[in-house]
């Protein structure tokens, strides 16, 4: 038997003979309904669509598409089709295509294109977004209130879990960088120093900048890339698996249960991740220092002490916690805002680091003209 | 010559089939039948290792002992194409559907159209509509997955599992989250592709007006005793299943 094949003839004024052969696969060469629609087109006193078979072969989907399509069209242009000259199967399935066909909610919004609505869109977007964030910090003080005075529901097993995380597996990658950044610091203080003969000051340089500035600084981007992200992705995937909806239903509130013990483990780890945080750079600058400049272990450790003073490290200090809260809340939040599918995980996963590390920048910046304003 | 006249009739023959999580087995020595264009029920209870089954049989599992056969060929002792070969006779629906969530129902429907056969994209969007009316949804075609409900995804997931005309078809639970209407319409749709196309269909389901409206072979998974405790026409494992466990399975639907 050979491919499959169409072939129109009149019956009357008003009927159109459509008559149906061969082999019909879907891997294969098969008409298409269109030139049904052509003669339909071409001769408007067509009101009937009139389908027969003749040395009909085998068959498969490619022949329902083709009878389902050219009814829908026909039925498009108010032609009716008489498919009772088709096998019982292929009326049975063409029935079953038609029928209990609901109603079709419209589909949601897909581009706006032009630049206007695009801007529009953004702008309305980001004020309503703020005006949220806002009311998720709020949410966030009073859960972590409520955590803190012993009234929220949490476990404390998730607690220890979000410390642990949060803290120490934390530990290797925030040496690592720590180190490596406190020698470049020395590395790039030495260069210019020697200039003077005054490599000594290499100490204080790498002393300060790390304790001040550059300690809580790499902490806190470490903490967006790694915590952050962990926390959106988390949260994120709980709700896309309508996690967060059943803790709500069990009267056990998301933000007590889910988000308030993360906030706390990060304030809670901040500071001696910190702390921790100068030492190695610290390390790092004097290994640097000990063994390509000529000065000796004694006297770095020496020059260093006289040139730190507590107040330095506070406001290290001060910065890291800040920077925690900033990413902690970055992460819960756009976890917490999560859409239902799978790609929304990912866009909320790249939000919460984008922004928490835009956001952490953007706090040392204000933090150092305010310690700067207030001579601290 | 005898081994070629079996071979016409089953089409899918597991052997020995042993399925087991590290040391944790789920079930021992599964050896059944599935004829060529018959309609085949699994059944069992929860965490029998229904949908484990499925797994399997599509080569998703590796088996710890035994292989399933397809028209005589054993998949797992098959090399990597042979394999790729046999995996394009399936078609499956997941649970839960597995829709990809960045496409429409269209587009998850045309995308092996497109990939495997090279049609056109026009002709794909006409066949992904005709599967769409088939399972009962015209005019969804520009949905997005998560803007349906679970058993409209259901639906659209067992119309991608037919895009290719696929000579066997893996369903597991299609009928979940539907109403009875729709499950009707789906098992009628299930009958009507078995008698015109010749498909072949296993089913993981315990939806017992299913089970009996298009089971004409059917085994039973014990998850306590981690076997297969029955097999055999559903309406005769009803009446004369040895493991009164079964006959209780199934009498639930007929003595509510």
């Amino acid at each position: 038997m050979g491919g499959a094949f169409t072939s129109l003839s009149r019956q009357g004024e008003e009927t159109l003979k459509v008559r149906i052969g061969g082999e019909w696969h879907l891997r294969g060469q098969v008409p298409a309904p269109s030139e049904v629609e052509e003669e339909l087109s071409r001769d408007p006193r067509l009101r009937r669509v009139l389908l027969e078979h003749q040395d009909l072969g085998a068959w498969d989907s490619s022949l329902v598409t083709y009878l389902v399509t050219l009814a829908a069209r026909c039925r498009a242009r108010a032609v009716d089709v008489d498919a009772s000259g088709m096998p019982a199967g292929l009326r049975r399935l063409l029935n079953l295509a038609r029928s209990g066909a609901p109603n079709v909610p419209p589909v949601g919004p897909r581009h706006h294109r032009s630049i206007a609505s695009v801007v529009g869109v953004w702008a309305t977007s980001m004020a309503a977004r703020s005006a949220d964030m806002v009311g998720f910090l709020g949410q966030t003080a009073l859960a972590v209130r409520d955590l803190l005075i012993g009234r929220a529901h949490y476990r404390r097993a998730d607690f220890a879990l979000a410390l642990e995380h949060v803290g120490g597996s934390a530990l290797p990658l925030v040496a690592i960088i720590n180190f490596l950044v406190g020698a470049v610091l020395a590395f790039l203080g030495a260069v210019q120093l020697e200039r003077f003969g005054a490599s000594i000051y290499v100490a204080s340089l790498v002393g300060v900048g790390t304790v001040r500035e550059t300690g809580a600084l790499m902490t806190g981007i470490v903490m967006a890339g790694r915590t952050g992200a962990s926390f959106a992705a988390v949260l994120g995937t709980m709700k896309v698996n309508s996690e967060v909806d059943a803790l709500e239903a069990m009267n056990l509130p998301p933000m007590h249960f889910l988000v308030a013990p993360r906030v706390v483990a990060m304030l809670v780890m901040m500071p001696l991740l910190v702390i921790y945080a100068d030492v190695f750079g610290m390390m790092g600058g004097f290994v640097v220092a000990v063994t390509t400049l000529d000065i000796t272990p004694a006297l770095y450790l020496h020059e260093t002490q006289r040139s730190i003073a507590l107040h330095d490290a506070a406001v290290g200090v001060i910065k890291g916690v800040a920077f925690g809260a900033v990413v902690a809340l970055c992460g819960c939040y756009f976890g917490m805002r999560t859409g239902r599918t799978a790609s929304s995980v990912g866009t909320s996963t790249t939000a919460a680091v984008v922004s928490g590390i835009l956001l952490v920048i953007v706090v040392d910046a204000g933090l150092t003209f305010f310690f700067y304003a207030v001579r601290m | 010559m005898h081994s070629t006249r079996s071979q016409e009739e089953w089409l899918v023959h597991v052997k020995g089939l042993t399925m087991a999580y590290g040391d944790f087995v789920v079930q021992r020595d599964l050896t059944f039948t599935v004829q060529r264009g018959g309609i085949f029920v699994v059944m069992g209870d929860s965490g029998s290792g229904k949908s484990t089954l499925m797994r399997h049989m599509i080569g998703l599992e590796q088996p710890a002992a035994g292989d399933v056969h397809y028209g005589g060929e054993g998949y797992w002792s098959a090399p990597p194409d042979a394999r790729e070969r046999l995996r394009g006779n399936f078609g499956v629906l997941f649970q839960g559907a597995g829709l990809l969530s960045s496409m429409t129902l269209s587009e998850n429907i045309a995308l092996p159209l497109t990939e495997h056969i090279g049609v056109s994209e026009s002709y794909a969007r006409e066949v992904a509509a005709t599967k769409l009316a088939l399972v009962g949804l015209a005019g969804f075609e520009d949905h997005y997955p998560g803007e349906v409900s679970g058993g409209m995804k259901n639906r659209a997931g067992l119309a991608r599992s037919l895009s290719l005309d696929p000579e066997i078809v893996f369903l597991d639970e299609p009928s979940a989250g539907l109403d009875p209407l729709s499950a009707r319409r789906l098992d009628d749709l299930i009958l009507e592709l078995r008698e015109s196309l010749g498909t072949t269909f296993i089913v993981v389901t315990h939806e017992l007006p299913s089970i009996f409206a298009i089971g004409d072979d059917s085994i039973f998974l014990d998850g306590e005793r981690h076997v297969m405790s029955a097999k055999g026409p559903p309406k005769e494992l009803l009446e004369a299943s040895p493991d009164p466990k079964v006959r209780a399975f199934l009498q639930r639907g007929r003595f509510p």
